[in-house]
């Protein structure tokens, strides 16, 4: 049992993980649900994390790109989809299986893929998501280092003059925008290149 | 039996080299971000306790040598995504009190008292009138004394029930979960049995207290 407070223990990560997915052996399940009846936080930890798990729309794994905010999760990524959905997908939509869309890629406009900059401070353009939405423009070098990050209700922003990048040198962009209904999307990772 | 570990999971812990490690906590990440970025946003309202939370989540699997992700490995019983989501909730949970400290008020006797009335109410008789029910700060001296009676009545009985039918009590007169979040949190098919179990578990109850007196919400 996990302990967090003097005498009151709470249940390890395994059993409630088990419990949500049925995995419980009869004397478990029934162990559990002493402590469950007992434990409000406990019983909170359940509804949440089967929440979060009911929420969760579905992706193909080759649409998931990530999104790294800290040093300690310091990526650079590029991905691409398959020639056969290289077709331009309409505004913030994405296809999904079977050729369903669903909202989950923001449309960068400028430095798209590979493009190269002029020195001097670069301008991201995007098209927006929806009313309401606020948009996080993370710039990280090739090793994935965040060299700028800023917040905006724009779908525009200029990498500040005291941002200095460096000529012929690669970088990465992407944004993330949370919509007012909580829900977020995210425009995957492009690269450019600084011209020389 | 014990779930198959994922293969980014299992490449990421048998990795060898650091470059091999390198890319197999790359893959690992780009196949569970969205799930962890859910479940920091449960924790964190805004944008950036969220990412904050993210970042700090997906700090603490890699520390230790993905200590954290080792114990999914040795337990495996549930899906790995769900065990997961658990952790993450836990590590963005940590996050948060590091930060803001517990917000979550560990209850109250007014709370609790609320709680006993409704279910008093709701297990007794289901046409009373909630306003009959004195609170015991407004009522006759004696009013006090026959709330914790109740009290002691209802504890009793409800102590007889089965496990299973005290945490489908709790879910639903103490947290007031509605019928389908109950039946998808503790696996019953569908609402309906839900209820169908609910009146049974409530009529076994105004038995129990029906043998210790208590025939309604004023005990006689």
């Amino acid at each position: 049992m996990r302990t967090d407070q003097p005498f009151r223990s709470h249940l390890e990560a395994g059993d409630v993980a088990a419990y949500l997915d049925l995995k419980l052996s009869a004397d478990d399940r029934s162990r559990v649900e002493v402590h469950l009846a007992e434990c409000a936080e406990c019983r909170r930890e359940l509804v949440e994390v089967r929440r979060v798990l009911g929420n969760l729309p579905r992706f193909r794994r080759w649409h998931l790109l990530v999104p790294a905010a800290a040093a300690a999760a310091a990526l650079f990524v590029i991905l691409g989809p398959p020639e056969r959905d290289r077709r331009p997908a309409p505004v913030g939509r994405e296809r999904g299986p079977r050729g369903t869309e669903r909202a989950a890629l923001i449309a960068v406009v400028e430095p798209g893929v590979g493009a190269a900059v002029a020195p001097g401070p670069v301008v991201f353009t995007w098209r927006g998501v929806g009313t309401g939405a606020t948009y996080r423009l993370t710039v990280t070098d090739e090793r994935g280092d965040v060299v700028w990050s800023a917040n905006t209700a724009d779908t525009m922003a200029t990498l500040p003059a005291r941002i200095g990048l460096e000529r012929g040198r690669r970088y990465a962009w992407y944004l993330d925008a949370l919509l007012p209904d909580g829900r977020s999307v995210t425009s995957g990772v492009r690269a450019f290149v600084v011209a020389r | 039996m014990a779930q198959a570990t994922p293969l980014e999971l299992a490449r990421l812990l048998t990795a060898g080299d650091p470059a091999a490690h390198e890319a197999a906590w790359t893959e690992f990440v780009r196949a569970h971000s969205r799930l962890l970025l859910h479940a920091a946003r449960v924790i964190g309202r805004d944008y950036d306790a969220a990412m904050d939370a993210y970042a700090y989540v997906l700090e603490q699997l890699r520390a230790d040598d993905h200590r954290r992700l080792r114990a999914y490995a040795a337990d495996g019983r549930s899906k790995f995504t769900t065990w997961l989501v658990v952790v993450a909730r836990r590590l963005c949970l940590d996050h948060h009190r590091q930060r803001y400290g517990r917000a979550r008020d560990p209850g109250n006797p007014a709370t609790e008292a609320r709680a006993v009335r409704r279910r008093l109410a709701d297990l007794v008789a289901e046409e009373i009138d909630p306003v009959e029910i004195q609170a015991p700060n407004n009522a006759a001296p004696d009013a006090g004394l026959e709330v914790v009676e109740l009290s002691v009545a209802l504890a009793s009985a409800l102590g007889e029930l089965a496990p299973r039918d005290r945490l489908l009590l709790a879910l639903r007169f103490e947290d007031d979960h509605s019928a389908r979040e109950i039946a998808r949190l503790m696996g019953f098919p569908t609402p309906f049995h839900v209820y169908r179990r609910l009146r049974t578990v409530l009529t076994a109850l105004r038995l129990a207290l029906g043998g210790r007196g208590v025939d309604g919400a004023n005990p006689q």
